[in-house]
């Protein structure tokens, strides 16, 4: 389980990739998403990488914010996929 | 960092802003403006919308749309900038900055409905204007349409007009909607800028996200994360021009690529190993720079990602620190100030005060107390920028136009006193133009400039700041406030009272000789509150004035309001500080050189002047005091306004730097004490107000001496 701090920007990617990248296996990794207030860029990509690895993600408790960002960007279904499954 | 401080940078920002975006404005008054000018004011607001934008300011955000959208026009040349248009941008600018207030809590938002309208009247006018002028098939649907509204006869329906004429030239084979392909590269996520606020902006002009394109996303193991590997499809409706999508991304530079409608979506810029998996076409073909040809071929993407990397040393050239942290460390060079008095002290006891070790730490406390004091100094310009928009609403309301000229401005001091210090000059100010300047008719009539002219200046003077607020305007009529004040029983009335205390009755409480109450001035509140500010701040204020000629107000403040230099004396069982800067030398007096002045009072003749001799002793009440200047030390001191004084004191101790602690923080505010400090043998110490002193003296003595003067 990883937990998505507050405000995802670029440095909160940059700390949050080695253990996405340890995290990943054959099951869905479960990413909380509960406290997002601001996502940028460089995590929607991790989290798109990250969804479409072996396993995938399943995102837990999206909050509004998050859910908001993926719609601006046109993510929703390819980052919440694993929450329909 | 909490989202509170981020706020907090971004209002700092907007002064910043505000302050380049006003500058820029006077420059393009005064007709000296370029290019560079109108993109820099345009740069601010833009500055400001972002932020604004970011923080869910939506009125100002709104606001700087409006705002921003006539600037853009300007900026490209097709609204034309004249005399009448900068007096309108300033309008608008004085109005952002009353939205920045708003937006931090500080009052409600302003109604901007009607000046928003001018705004885009001025531009629709603008473009229409020109649009008519320089397309040649324009004017074709123009008359067309113009006709149409006819019903409107009225001349104020102009800009209405101006509106329809503009919009069929712009909408003329409109398609439904549009694509544009947005592509962010490494250097768009850093900095602070994030490519989703721009999708957002695109959203807020009525876009939708097409696509995402997520064909160039590695694997995890592959990713890095500083790159960028998404890129987005929008549609946008008909009716937004392509020129306002480009202008989101308009100080964006290289960092995004764009590409509109049928044009492929522009390729990623990515230095890192690309996934072999990637059989994308590159259809905007990178810039074939001529040094590529020569370099091998992955350092090109390289260079291009990296691009922004090396900019980023040069610009950090400043760093921003919490005010709070900065004081913490003043306080901390205060202690440090005061420790290194006691080591002295006690190094002395020791009969060790002349070790090199010592004289080291001391020239070190010293460079650090210094350092310390330049990160509070501030140039005084944010004080004095201000100022031109108090004149133009004062300009406003009294119908009097005002020259601003400006000397001084980058003279530094303590930031304390910068903020304490914006109260009191506005007070003058509105005060030098109510009251000092004459109408235009007047002036006219009195054969000067109609015009009047506003003098600000500052520099600095033995160790204190000067500030001047000169008016060319009518002077003082002292008869009037001699005359008022005994009206309204404040001098007694067969009082005889110089000139220079004639001009001193106008900061007393409750006066004012303006016949009439205005909103601007005329209370009675004001000068009064000046002088207090002025004396709060440890500052003098003197005031020259010439009938007819103009007034000049003299502000002389501290550089800072904690750590000075000062002269130990010793009087009595008492320690006594008198601040350096006062102090022109020190004497033991003969005989022959001090005069007896009636039953108390004595005189010492320094060099053929007579000064009063003021013995400290008596005046704190200290045992066992010199009362015999001849036994003693006399300490010459000079004042801004009350002339010099000698101290007679029983010795000299010391002189060293010392901190300031207000006495009125602690105990009250007493006359003749500026305050205390702490010894280096961690006694406390009175600091002696010499300008308190010398005017009590100048003022106790000023009879007897203008008898020895006519005798």
């Amino acid at each position: 389980m990883i937990t998505l701090p507050p405000i995802c920007d670029r440095s909160a990617a940059a700390a949050l990739y080695p253990e996405f990248a340890e995290s990943l296996g054959p099951a869905p990794l479960a990413v909380d998403a509960a406290r997002v207030e601001r996502i940028g860029q460089a995590m929607l990509q991790l989290l798109v990488s990250a969804a479409r690895s072996e396993g995938g993600i399943a995102v837990q408790q999206p909050s509004d914010a998050f859910m908001a960002a993926l719609r601006l960007t046109g993510l929703d279904h390819v980052i919440m996929e694993g929450l329909a499954a | 960092m909490t989202e509170d401080d981020i706020k907090q940078i971004f209002f700092v920002e907007c002064e910043e802003a505000l302050e380049a975006a006003e500058g820029g404005l006077a420059a393009c008054r005064d007709g000296t403006h370029d290019g560079e000018t109108i993109n820099a004011i345009f740069r601010a607001v833009h500055s400001i919308k972002g932020g604004a934008g970011a923080f869910g300011h939506t009125a100002l955000a709104a606001y700087t749309h409006g705002f921003e959208n006539l600037l853009g026009e300007i900026r490209e040349g097709i609204v034309p900038l004249g005399p009448m248009l900068v007096d309108l941008l300033l309008l608008a600018l004085d109005c952002l900055r009353d939205h920045v207030e708003a937006a931090r809590g500080n009052g409600a938002s302003p109604e901007d409905a009607d000046l928003l309208a001018k705004l885009e009247a001025a531009r629709a006018g603008g473009s229409g204007v020109t649009a008519a002028l320089h397309s040649g098939p324009a004017p074709a649907p123009a008359p067309a349409t113009a006709p149409a509204p006819s019903p409107s006869p009225a001349f104020d329906d102009l800009d209405a007009l101006l509106d329809e004429l503009a919009a069929p030239s712009a909408t003329p084979a409109q398609p439904d909607s549009w694509l544009v392909h947005i592509r962010p590269h490494a250097g768009a996520m850093t900095n602070g800028s994030e490519p989703l606020l721009w999708l957002r902006e695109l959203v807020d002009l009525g876009g939708t996200c097409e696509v995402c394109d997520l064909a160039t996303i590695p694997t995890i193991e592959q990713l890095t994360v500083a790159e960028g590997y998404l890129g987005w499809t929008f549609r946008i409706p008909g009716h937004v021009a392509r020129a306002a999508v480009a202008e989101i991304f308009d100080f964006v530079g290289d960092d995004v690529t764009l590409a509109y409608d049928a044009d492929p979506m522009p390729a990623p810029r990515i230095a890192a190993p690309m996934p072999r998996a990637m059989p994308e076409p590159r259809p905007i073909a990178e810039k074939p720079e001529p040094g590529q040809v020569v370099a091998p071929p992955p350092p090109a993407t390289a260079s291009a990602a990296g691009g922004a990397a090396p900019a980023a040393p040069a610009a950090n050239q400043s760093v921003r620190i919490d005010l709070k942290k900065l004081d913490m460390l003043i306080d901390g060079v205060g202690e440090l100030v005061i420790a290194q008095a006691m080591l002295a002290q006690r190094l002395t006891n020791e009969n060790l005060a002349h070790i090199e070790e010592l004289a080291l730490i001391d020239g070190l406390v010293r460079d650090i107390q210094e350092h310390a004091m330049a990160f509070r100094a501030q140039p005084i310009s944010s004080v004095f920028g201000r100022v031109p928009r108090l004149l133009r609403e004062l300009g406003g309301s009294t119908g009097k136009h005002v020259k601003l000229e400006v000397a001084g401005e980058t003279t530094e001091l303590d930031k304390t006193v910068i903020e304490r210090l914006s109260e009191p000059m506005t007070h003058l100010i509105r005060n030098a133009v109510d009251h000092g300047i004459e109408s235009p008719e007047e002036r006219r009539a009195a054969g000067k400039d109609p015009e009047g002219t506003l003098m600000l200046s500052a520099e600095q003077k033995a160790g204190r700041i000067i500030i001047r607020i000169i008016d060319d305007g009518r002077g003082i009529d002292r008869e009037r406030v001699l005359a008022k004040a005994i009206a309204n029983g404040l001098v007694a009335a067969d009082a005889q009272l110089s000139d220079d205390d004639i001009n001193q009755l106008i900061f007393a409480p409750g006066f004012s000789t303006a016949a009439q109450v205005s909103n601007i001035s005329g209370r009675g509140v004001g000068m009064d509150v000046v002088k207090q500010n002025v004396k709060e701040l440890g500052g003098r204020i003197t005031i020259e004035s010439t009938p007819g000629k103009g007034t000049t107000f003299s502000l002389a403040l501290p550089l800072t309001l904690a750590i000075s230099d000062g002269m130990i004396v010793q009087v009595g069982d008492q320690s006594l500080v008198i601040p350096l800067t006062h102090v022109i030398e020190s004497l033991r007096p003969t005989s022959a050189d001090v005069k007896g002045m009636g039953t108390a009072a004595q005189m010492l003749n320094a060099r053929g002047s007579f000064v009063p001799i003021v013995p400290l002793g008596q005046l704190t009440g200290a045992n066992e005091a010199v009362t015999n200047p001849c036994d003693g030390v006399l300490v010459l001191v000079e004042t801004e306004g009350h002339g010099r004084a000698a101290l007679l004191v029983d010795s000299i101790t010391d002189q060293r730097q010392f901190v300031i602690k207000a006495l009125d923080a602690h105990y009250r505010q007493i006359d003749s004490v500026a305050g205390a400090t702490i010894l280096g043998n961690g006694k406390v110490a009175l600091i002696v107000d010499v300008d308190f002193i010398a005017s009590t003296a100048a003022r106790s003595q000023g009879a007897v001496a203008g008898l020895a003067a006519a005798a």
